[in-house]
Order: C-alpha cells, then structure tokens, then sequence
C-alpha cells in the first residue's frame, strides 16, 4: 500500500465509525412535543418545584440539574444548556448558589429566553468570615439558601407568581389560584414550625453544610456547620477537633448529615462523640429514591422539622 | 442552521477547537522528534498551579495559568543547561511539585470543586470571549514564530550540538518553543482539559509519524489528524452528552492505532 492509500483508508475507517456514532446520537434525539403549555427550565428541583405549584398543568417546566446531584456542585453540558434555552423562562437562584446558571443566563437571554434570578428580590445574610478573608469582591460570600425558612418561601412563591404573569398574562388567574393555594400550605408549614420548636430543651444543631442560616434566624436556632455555605467541602481536621469538643461540651446527642453529600465526616466525628446521627434535608435536589417516594418540598421539611423536634427535645 | 450552532459558547468552542488544533500539534512536533513529550504534560500541570492561584484570588485563572506554566518553561530550560541533572528528572520534579502546590494552594481557597473539574477535563461551555482572543493572539504568534524560524527550529530539534556549530542561537531556540508550548498549553485546557493536553500535544504527531513522510509533510498530517480529532470530537460530544476533552483524545487514539497498524512491517 502506498502512504496514499494507508491515509485514505485510515480516514474512511475513521469516518464510518464517526458517522455511526452519529447515527446512534440523532436516533437517539427526543422529538420535541408540541403544545400551549409555558416551558420553564429551572437551574434545581426547588425552583422547578415552586414553579410547578405556582404553574399548575399550565406550565412544563424541568431541573437542569438532575435527581441525586447537588446544585452547588453541578455543570452542565452544552446539551443542558440547549434544552433549557428551548424554554420561555429560565429560573435560578443566583447569590453564588449556582454559579453555573449565572453564567449562562446571559447567554440564554440572548436567544430570546427570559429569565429570573431569584436571590434578586431578597436582602442576603452576608458571610462575615468569609467576607473578611476575601475582601474586595462579594463572590460566594453571600447565604443564597432561602427557601429554607418557610417565610421567605412565601415570598420566593409570590416572585415566581409575578414573573409568570409579566410572561404569561393570559392565564393570571390560574397563576393566582394555584400560588394562593400553595402559600397556604407553606404558610401552615411554617406555623408548623413556629409551635414544634417553641419548647425545646436545646437550640444547637449539628449540620454538614452551612445552609440553615434563615431557617435558624427564623426558628431562634443555633446552626453550627462543619463546613461553608458550598457543600462538597471536606473539612479540615481542625475542624472536625472543634466540632467534636464542642459536641462533648454542649452535651449534643444528634447531628445532621445531609442525602446528597458524603456522610463520612460527619459519622466520623460521631464516632468520636458516641452522636447519633439524623438527617436535616436542605433540599437543594432529589435522590432518585425521594423523587420515587413521591417526596417534595413541604414533605421534606416536615420530615425535618421531625429530625430537629427530636434533636432538640422538643414537646 | 443545525442546533449547535445556535448557540454563542459552541460557536466559541468551534473556533478556539480550530485555533488550537491547529497550533498543539505544530508545537507538539517539535517536542517530540526531542523526545521532550512529557514536557507538555508537566506545562498542564503547572497550568494547575496558576488556575489555583486563580481561583484563590478570584482573577483570571487562564492569565495566572499562563504566567505559571511560562515561568516554568523557562526555568526548566534553565535548569536543564545544568549537566549534573537529567532531562528526565527535570520534569518528573516539575510535574509532581507543581502537583502538590497546586493541592496545598487548593485546600486553602474552599469551595473550588467544581470549576477546579471543569479545568482537570475540560468543559466547552464555559468558554468566554476572552478566552477566544487570548487564543488568537497566541495563534498568530505560534503560527508567525513557525513561519520565519522553520528552518532554525527543524535544524535544532534534530542535532541540537550542530545547530550550536552552524550558529543557530540554539538555547534561545528551545526557550522560545517551550514558552510557546506554555502558552498554547495554559489556553487549550478549557477544551480538552489539563490532565488530556498532553495526549492531544503528542498524539497526533506520533500518529503522524508511523507513515515515514518528510518533515514537512509528517506536520501537515498530525495538524489534519488533530483537526479530525477536534471537530469531530466536540460534534460527538454535543450530541452524544459526552465530556469533550475525553471524546477528542479517543478520536485521537483511534487514528493512533489505525496509524500503528496500518504501517505495521509486513
Ligand atoms: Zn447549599
């Protein structure tokens, strides 16, 4: 064979296999269902969950990230990024929770998608330590965990309300009714709440990662974390020391750990401290197994709400 | 218009995919008929250190990547004039050290797992304009570095001491096709990320290679193979969902085998 021909043969080898995996990849392709429902893409299940509820069956909408992945920690593909500029709305958190959304969301108002960052509407508890050691800008140095107090969960539900109304004004009432009716139920939530932690024998808790800010400002609780506002972190050996002396200290009998972030740290310092361990859900994505469970949002919080009243021995 | 190119970052990925695919395999070249591959490979990782810097900082981690990689270039250039120590180890110490600093660097910024992946292996849609001018910048100068010195640079890689005989300034030769590989390497990391540069660095040239062409023509096939690889690859991976560093270096290893085998002596 002549080189010639050795190159020609590589480059047909190559380019039957190329042009098979292609043939796999647009067989593969989701035909898109047309209908008059408002496509929304959210940047994770709590606000695709919101939505829903704002939305009823008159909206589609869909979590870029994925059951059983953590926001924080999720990027996208550029698939992901296309679906969700196929919507009309795309949601997100903003305040360094999804960093991911916040760089795209200028791209994807550029193909005509309107969008929402939701941490826009609320006065963010700064991180006074973090804030210290990096000053000179204010990436990451907010608490974007909202929807944690139910309160402000009220409030994010009437922001999503008026954001699908401006886009959508023709179905407000359906928009109206459907928000009234889960603003009840979030405003029975945090009532909840409000009595099931009003007669506690402790006020400290436990938690992997710092995500109870509002919730504990709400509750009047004392939120000690093991590591930052973004989960994914591995503490530091000094931290855990700390936090195991401050377990044995305070005489804590339980502490958090979360479904969707690696236990081992935590059961580690359990161990040590001869802790039980219980989980405080900070709803930040579904498992796989919730999501089949039927599990969301109010459930969720019930269930913690159950974990703290225990932890804290409540009556 | 197909659907990928409806979007503003896949347009960018494209054209910094064309930008480089052109120049790694021109720099890559020249690194391995030295027997120098592994330099691409310790450059990526001292990359690593700048994009820690980077993020420790908040700046730019592509621009503190380049002046990483590009002080290491030149340092390990230096050290090498030293002949108490080998090519080798040189590298090895370079590799690994700027392996662990960029850890320790890492372990003090909190909270970087994510945008730290997306340099490890890359991730095209994150790609920004800057980006995309730093590469073009780099293009012209690789390209115009390539164009006037050819000679020089093919004279020097093949007989270093006859180059020094024939006047060649050949030390300042070297510096400049390693810090040209710093550079390259630093910028083409948000594609194909920095743990698979190297393979895209030397792949293609070594595929290249196995067909026992010229000088000339052995460059004019790895930069074809690595443009295949490239193009090819960010295709497949848009519509397949697939990481597009890792779909470009399998692409490349292919056309490696398929090279090896078919050149293999009867
Ligand atoms: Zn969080």
């Amino acid at each position: 064979m002549t080189t010639a021909k050795k190159i020609a043969v590589l480059f047909i080898i190559l380019g039957v296999m190329i042009a098979a995996a292609a043939y796999v990849a647009l067989k593969r392709k989701p035909e898109t269902v047309k209908n008059d429902r408002l496509a929304v893409s959210a940047s994770f299940y709590t606000i695709a969950h919101f939505i829903e509820k704002t939305g009823g069956d008159k909206v589609i909408v869909e979590s870029v990230t994925p059951p059983g992945v953590e926001s924080h920690e999720f990027e996208p593909t550029p698939r992901d990024i296309k679906k969700a500029s196929s919507a009309r709305l795309f949601a997100f958190m903003g305040g360094g929770f999804d960093p991911w959304a916040e760089r795209i969301a200028p791209e994807l108002q550029n193909q005509g998608v309107a969008t929402l960052e939701l941490t826009d509407s609320f006065e963010l508890i700064e991180d006074e330590e973090e804030a210290a050691h990096e000053e000179g800008h204010d990436h990451g140095t907010k608490d974007p965990h909202i929807w944690l107090d139910p309160a402000l969960a009220v409030r994010m539900t009437g922001v999503i309300r008026d954001k699908l109304i401006e886009i959508d004004p023709a179905r407000q009432d359906e928009y109206m009714e459907n928000s009234a009716q889960f603003i009840k139920d979030l405003e029975r939530l945090d009532h909840d709440y409000r009595t099931g932690l009003s007669n506690c024998a402790k006020k400290d808790i436990i938690v992997a990662h710092d995500a109870f800010r509002y919730l504990g400002a709400r509750y009047n609780l004392n939120i000690i974390p093991i590591t930052g506002i973004t989960s994914g972190e591995e503490p530091s050996p000094r931290r855990m020391a700390e936090i195991t002396r401050l377990i044995k200290e305070k005489g804590i009998q339980y502490i958090f750990t979360e479904p969707l972030a690696s236990p081992a740290a935590l059961q580690a310092v359990a161990r040590e401290t001869g802790a039980k361990t219980l989980v405080l859900n900070p709803v930040e994505g579904l498992t796989a197994g919730e999501e089949k469970a039927g599990k969301g949002y109010i459930s969720i919080m019930r269930d913690n709400l159950d974990n703290l009243r225990k932890a804290l021995e409540c009556r | 218009m197909p659907e990928i190119f409806q979007l503003d970052f896949m347009l960018r990925a494209f054209a910094a995919g064309i930008l480089i695919s052109i120049i790694v395999p021109l720099i890559g070249v020249f690194l391995v008929v030295r027997r120098y591959s592994l330099m691409a490979d310790t450059l990526a990782h001292v990359s690593l250190v700048g994009v820690a810097i980077g993020i420790l900082t908040n700046s730019q981690p592509v621009v503190s990547a380049v002046a990483a990689s590009t002080l290491a270039a030149v340092a390990i250039e230096k050290l090498r004039a030293v002949k108490t120590l080998f090519a080798e180890s040189i590298l090895a110490i370079f590799l690994s050290g700027s392996l662990a600093v960029a850890v320790v660097i890492m372990s003090l910024a909190k909270g970087l797992n994510v945008s730290l992946l997306s340099y490890l292996f890359g991730s095209i849609s994150t790609i920004g304009p800057v980006d995309l001018y730093m590469l073009a910048a780099v293009f012209i100068c690789v390209l115009l570095a390539i164009v006037l010195l050819y000679k020089e640079f093919f004279l020097v890689s093949f007989d270093e001491e006859f180059a020094e005989a024939g006047g060649v300034k050949a030390r300042s030769l070297n510096l400049l096709i390693v810090v040209l590989a710093a550079v390259t390497i630093s910028l083409s990391m948000r594609i194909v990320g920095i743990l698979l540069i190297g393979a895209l660095m030397v792949m293609p040239v070594v595929s290249a290679k196995q067909f026992g062409l010229s000088f000339r023509n052995t460059i004019i096939l790895s930069i074809l193979f690595s443009l295949v690889s490239v193009m090819s690859g960010l295709f497949l991976s848009y519509y397949l969902d697939l990481a597009s560093g890792g779909t470009i270096v399998l692409i490349a290893l292919v056309i490696f085998l398929l090279s090896f085998f078919l050149n293999r002596p009867q």
